[in-house]
């Protein structure tokens, strides 16, 4: 994998760098319009929201820093844990990771294209077989790498499925366990709202006897991250008299809506749903 | 693994001063600077993250973890965490372990990638120029693309070798789960 990351990396810096050469424009226009292209197809699949628990105008802006961040991370370093739904999904990182190599040689074909006669820095000749080695290396090791893969986990280089779907899979897949399923609490409510009434029924069916069986992920920090309209009543109220009078949170987003609503709030206890 | 990647990080700071100090001494302003700047936005993103994560807890851990940045250490010291499994605390938005990956991130679309394009484009233009390209620029071109492939490589490593998210997310991982399959697949490819 360093090699995979280190060949890409080359690469597309050598393709980058030839562009900005030509037109600094031409680089600016396409890794804006590339990224513009990610984040349209992210929100008309409604997915934009990043996983992270921060909500409101923070959220938003973390979410749109982290999508840039991992796209462009993924594109100039094919880094393979970035398939997952969460972040591009694995028909995108197939499909951003071919732009990215075609782009090299695109951008090689534009800088000889638009170079004055004699102004060229290496001679063409030089600069197709350097990105032909490096592009096929990274090709080669791309397959040996899919070889030591087990099967299953090559087929997720193909998978469709949403950043959405993938967390509320953890919820919903029947036999998943609770600490599984207890994950979708941690996550961006955002990103499982179509499923709140079930995780709050989950929640209030199974507390009694998380707090006697004591299990390992039920820690101070998940029981923090629960909203209190899911909580059940009772549990709410205890962490109410702990925390003096209105639970303590541990995100941001909490604290910053919890600042926000501050003078209109009427209940530390949430009316029961 | 976990403990090289911020030896490395490192070692691409300091080849990063070391271009600052030749692009200066070879009247190369405009791209001493731009490597400057990137540094700046590295740090500045780095510390932002740390406001958002420690926000809600107790201002000196703010101060603490703001000052691990500004010193250049965070990758060692969210390393450290990752390795003897310090958990999560409860003010803190993720875990160690995703904090760790997401200032990886930041050092690479800040700092790593731009870097190498600057690199890059300063060599091909000195090629332009009709002089030779030094040895220290390309020297340092090959320690960039290294080291952030081994930083990338080191993101995946984390996650891959974390037996909770085995766990829960079984789909999406990259080695078989025996120790010298996944050696091969990190280091040799």
């Amino acid at each position: 994998m360093i090699l995979n990351c280190a060949l890409l990396l080359l690469l597309r810096c050598f393709g980058a760098a030839m562009l900005i050469i030509s037109n600094k424009y031409y680089f600016v226009a396409y890794m804006a319009g590339e990224t513009t292209l990610y984040l349209l197809l992210k929100a008309l699949r409604n997915d934009f929201w990043y996983w992270v628990p921060v909500d409101g105008a923070t959220g938003m802006f973390l979410s749109l820093l982290m999508r840039v961040v991992i796209k462009v991370v993924v594109d100039f370093t094919s880094i393979v844990q970035f398939r997952v739904p969460g972040e591009l999904g694995g028909v995108y990182w197939i499909f951003n990771v071919f732009m990215a190599i075609a782009a090299a040689f695109v951008s090689i074909h534009v800088h000889f294209k638009s170079a004055m006669e004699g102004d060229e820095a290496i001679s063409e000749e030089v600069a197709w077989t350097c990105a032909g080695a490096l592009g096929g290396s990274w090709v080669a090791v791309f397959i040996a790498f899919l070889l030591l893969m087990k099967r299953k986990y090559r087929a997720t280089f193909l998978s469709l499925e949403s950043g959405n779907q993938w967390m509320q899979s953890y919820f919903l897949n029947e036999g998943n366990s609770d600490e599984t399923r207890a994950t979708i609490i941690g996550c961006n409510r955002h990103v499982w709202q179509s499923i709140r009434p079930q995780v709050r029924e989950w929640l209030k069916e199974n507390w009694p006897r998380w707090v006697e069986e004591k299990p390992e992920w039920l820690t101070q920090v998940f029981i923090s991250n629960v909203d209190s309209d899911l909580l059940p009543l009772e549990v709410l109220e205890e962490q109410n008299l702990i925390g003096g009078g209105s639970r303590r949170r541990s995100t941001l987003g909490d604290r910053m809506s919890s600042v926000r609503s501050r003078s209109s709030r009427k209940y530390t206890v949430a009316p029961a749903p | 693994m976990t403990f090289l990647s911020p030896g490395l990080s490192i070692a691409d700071l300091a080849s990063d001063v070391s271009m600052v100090i030749l692009y200066t001494s070879e009247g190369q302003v405009g791209n001493a600077r731009s490597l400057l700047a990137m540094i700046g936005m590295c740090l500045l993103l780095q510390l932002g993250l740390v406001y958002a994560q420690t926000s809600t807890g107790p201002r000196r851990v703010m101060a603490k973890e703001m000052l691990i940045v500004l010193s250049g250490t965070k990758p060692g010291v969210d390393a450290m965490r990752v390795a003897s499994g310090t958990e999560q605390n409860e003010h803190n938005v993720v875990d160690p372990a995703i904090e760790l990956a997401t200032m990886r991130c930041v050092e690479l679309i800040c700092e790593a990638i731009p870097g190498c394009i600057l690199q890059f484009t300063a060599a091909i233009r000195v090629l332009q120029g009709g002089k030779p390209v030094s040895n220290i620029a390309i020297g340092s071109i090959i320690i960039s693309a290294l080291t952030t492939g081994y930083s990338s490589a080191c993101i995946s490593f984390d996650f891959d070798v974390d037996p909770i998210k085995r766990r829960k997310d079984p789909e999406y991982y990259v080695s078989r789960a025996e120790r010298n399959e996944r050696a091969h697949t990190y280091q040799l490819c």
